[in-house]
């Protein structure tokens, strides 16, 4: 490892902010743009997906194309291959021009995310080959999980010797949420990778931790990156101040003390009091979302003119309801209705793709040009891609809340007999299908921008070394 | 204020104390539970599966069954029937205790026996019943019996607990049923020529199934001198047989030995007279 990863004790001298852009170049162009084709991919892997709910005998010959294979990969791709990368890209650009300094090991960061992508893609086409866990929510294979910890570990390294060498000492809010990230993953990470992998826990002790996994990962993990970027985008598009400082702690407080006990099913084979302190802790993070909301209520940037604004402005929504239906379904009658129903998965998806999505594709949008010093080609597609992927969203967690809520009344009836219930689920998955297009569809456009924009700047880069201007600042 | 110090704590704190309370602790609760000896049946439970029935475990989680179908049955309480074995000899004081628990019955009731005193009471009016025949001679149970819908399908005959998931890893519970709940698929239903049939074509066992045919796990291949025994009642092309693979006999008798119905303390239930039927198999 060279000298620049080495946490240093002095004070560095503070670069320009465009020094501090080059230096995330490869890593954030690196991160992003597998982010781009893990987005695309996991997209048209989730349309497949629910076509064997339009026609169930689809891919029956097809054992890769199979619904209980094609739908894990679709979330691991979506999580893993677009969340958790594009997390890192833009922890890394935060933290660089929050703390005024250069990223601290370029070629280590660019490392971490080379690794990261093969992680992805071993763990992603092992599950499609037959290889998952079987533990929901972590259905990448242990080889396909260790090297995405080998991954973490370098890039949070990366990422806090970089926050570390600040040339400010004083912290902005979303630095607090960004550090917390990266070392929230890790240790999740590192305990599933042991508890559910390498020496399994016995019985349903393995389905007290993949919930505690999944739920840390979807809710703390995700929540601390994209709170993070919120609290620094929004206030900034909006020419403001971020409203307060003390508000963001309590956020933080409340989502890391909270959120991290959620996710434990009360109808589930566990000891009572999991599900009961579960629920208690899942009504507590209604403190969070408020936080949060009116935080960003009074910090908003609708109405700035870039596109990508309007991405974190339509985000925070997506984070109150999901965090609404936790708490909803912690009243009894309502938790006894909609467990082991879609319901849930509406509330994934609102988390996962109707919040943290949102702000990805926002700060993707936001980072991308200025780390790679190129506007984006078709600037004109940003805001298509909002329009179709904030209605994707909401159309996918509609229809599952919707479709949950019937499919629960029904399995509280013991008269309806279950292919009637099965029947059911039908029409709330086919219109999730119109909403994962749209999706698709704007997953394509990041795509073709990302790839236009990358062949772009790789031009100018030679055309740089051609005529030996290499330092220069590069204009589209 | 400089709330570094204070974030570093706060993360420490947070992340520790749900590590230690959502993993540490339900491993050292239910993490270190032992196979042990049933009281009621005195068999070990739960026994070991099959060795083919474990191959198949493997295929049911390959192919991510578990994303439709749940492995958990819910119980939303417990009630107790009074039932009667046997009048006895003192058929005037029985009567008398009978019209003590239930104006309502008379000499007619002592006719066919057993037959329910009281059904789907209190612990407690089923103490007082039993208690009211205790010197009469007659012989009367109170029975406990697993109330909730999932148990009215005939889904199981009680709650899923810890105690059944000990043999098995991944353990699969399930969070979704778009599909029906499979914790006791074997005991519904233990023929594994259906589970075949039905894996290669759900339709021609359940005309309105929306599973789809799982056709990857089968071999089309053209009949040999003699038909393979293990081909499928199935039509197909003229001069070919359908047959499964090795992995759809193992995914087929791991359903079938799929079935949680032992009486546990933790999950009481008294064996009903008759065992409840379901309106399907796979229902």
């Amino acid at each position: 490892m060279s000298d620049s990863c080495l946490i240093s004790s002095s004070t560095p001298a503070v670069p320009t902010q465009g020094e501090i852009d080059a230096s995330c170049r490869v890593p954030v162009m690196a991160l992003f743009s597998g982010a781009a084709v893990w987005l695309l991919v996991s997209a048209v892997a989730a349309i497949f997906a629910s076509m064997s709910f339009h026609n169930p005998a689809m891919f029956a010959d097809c054992a890769w194309m199979s619904y209980g294979r094609i739908a894990p990969f679709a979330k691991t791709a979506m999580i893993y291959g677009f969340c958790l990368p594009a997390a890192y890209g833009l922890a890394f650009w935060l933290a660089a021009r929050l703390c005024q300094t250069r990223i601290s090991c370029e070629v280590g960061s660019t490392a971490g995310a080379i690794i990261w992508n093969v992680g992805v893609l071993v763990g992603s086409f092992g599950i499609l080959c037959g290889g998952s866990s079987g533990h929901e929510g972590f259905e990448i294979p242990r080889y396909g999980a260790l090297i995405l910890l080998v991954a973490s570990l370098v890039l949070g390294y990366v990422g806090l010797s970089t926050i570390h060498n600040r040339a400010d000492r004083e912290m902005y809010p979303s630095l607090w949420f960004i550090i917390l990230g990266f070392l929230w993953f890790a240790w999740i990470l590192s305990t599933a990778v042991v508890a559910l992998g390498a020496e399994p826990v016995r019985g349903v002790a393995q389905v007290a931790v993949q919930s505690w996994y999944s739920t840390n990962l979807q809710l703390v993990v995700l929540g601390l990156f994209g709170l993070g970027a919120l609290f620094y985008f929004v206030p900034k598009l909006a020419g403001k101040n971020l409203y307060s400082k003390h508000l963001a702690f309590l956020a933080l407080l409340s989502l890391t003390f909270c959120g991290s006990w959620t996710g434990q099913s009360s109808s589930a084979p566990l000891p009572a009091w999991i599900g009961a302190v579960s629920n208690v802790a899942a009504l507590l993070t209604l403190v969070t979302a408020l936080a949060v909301f009116e935080n960003l209520r009074t910090t908003c940037c609708i109405k700035a003119p870039e596109a990508e604004a309007k991405f974190f402005s339509f985000s925070t929504p997506f984070f109150f309801v999901a965090l609404l239906l936790g708490a909803l379904a912690v009243i009894p009658s309502i938790d006894q209705r909609v467990s082991l129903t879609l319901y849930h998965a509406g509330q994934t998806e609102a988390l996962v793709v109707g919040f943290f999505g949102l702000v990805a594709l926002g700060g993707i949008y936001h980072v991308l040009p200025k780390v790679a010093d190129i506007q984006w080609p078709f600037a004109g597609l940003v805001r298509a891609h909002l329009w179709a992927a904030t209605f994707g969203a909401l159309i996918v967690t509609a229809a599952y809340v919707i479709g949950g809520w019937q499919q629960g009344g029904q399995l509280l009836q013991a008269g309806v007999k279950s292919t009637d219930i099965a029947k059911s689920v039908l029409m709330p998955i086919r219109m999730a299908s119109l909403g994962e297009t749209l999706w698709a569809l704007g997953a394509l456009l990041l795509f073709g921008n990302v790839a236009l924009l990358i062949v772009k700047r790789a031009k100018a880069c030679m055309k740089c070394c051609e005529t030996g201007c290499c330092g220069a600042e590069v204009k589209s | 204020m400089n709330y570094r110090s204070v974030v570093f704590l706060v993360g420490f704190l947070a992340l520790a104390s749900s590590w230690c309370g959502m993993v540490l602790t339900p491993q050292l609760q239910v993490g270190r539970q032992e196979i042990t000896t049933n009281s009621v049946t005195s068999l070990l439970y739960p026994s070991r599966r099959p060795g083919l029935a474990e191959q198949g475990a493997q295929v049911y989680r390959a192919n991510g069954c578990a994303a439709c179908h749940s492995q958990q049955v819910r119980q939303s309480g417990t009630v107790f029937d009074v039932v009667m074995t046997e009048a006895g000899t003192n058929t005037a004081v029985v009567l008398a205790a009978l019209k003590s628990v239930d104006a309502k019955l008379d000499a007619g009731f002592l006719g066919t026996l057993p037959k329910n005193v009281l059904t789907g009471v209190s612990k407690q009016q089923s103490d007082e019943a039993t208690k009211a025949f205790k010197d009469t001679g007659a012989k009367v149970d109170a029975r406990v019996r697993p109330t909730g819908t999932d148990i009215e399908r005939g889904w199981g005959l009680r709650a899923s607990v810890a105690q059944d998931y000990l043999q098995d890893s991944p353990v699969m519970v399930g969070s979704q049923r778009i599909g029906p709940d499979l914790a006791n698929i074997g005991a519904r239903n233990a023929d594994l020529s259906w589970h075949l049939q039905h894996l290669y074509d759900p339709k021609s066992k359940i005309a309105d199934s929306t599973m789809p045919p799982y056709r990857f796990l089968f071999e089309k291949r053209r009949v040999g001198r003699n038909p393979s025994p293990d081909r499928l009642n199935v039509t197909t092309e003229p001069g070919y047989e359908i047959v499964p693979t090795d992995k759809a006999v193992a995914l087929a008798a791991y359903l079938t030995s799929l079935r949680s119905d032992a009486p546990l303390f933790e999950a009481p239930f008294s064996a009903p007279a008759v065992a409840p039927k379901s309106d399907s198999p796979a229902k």
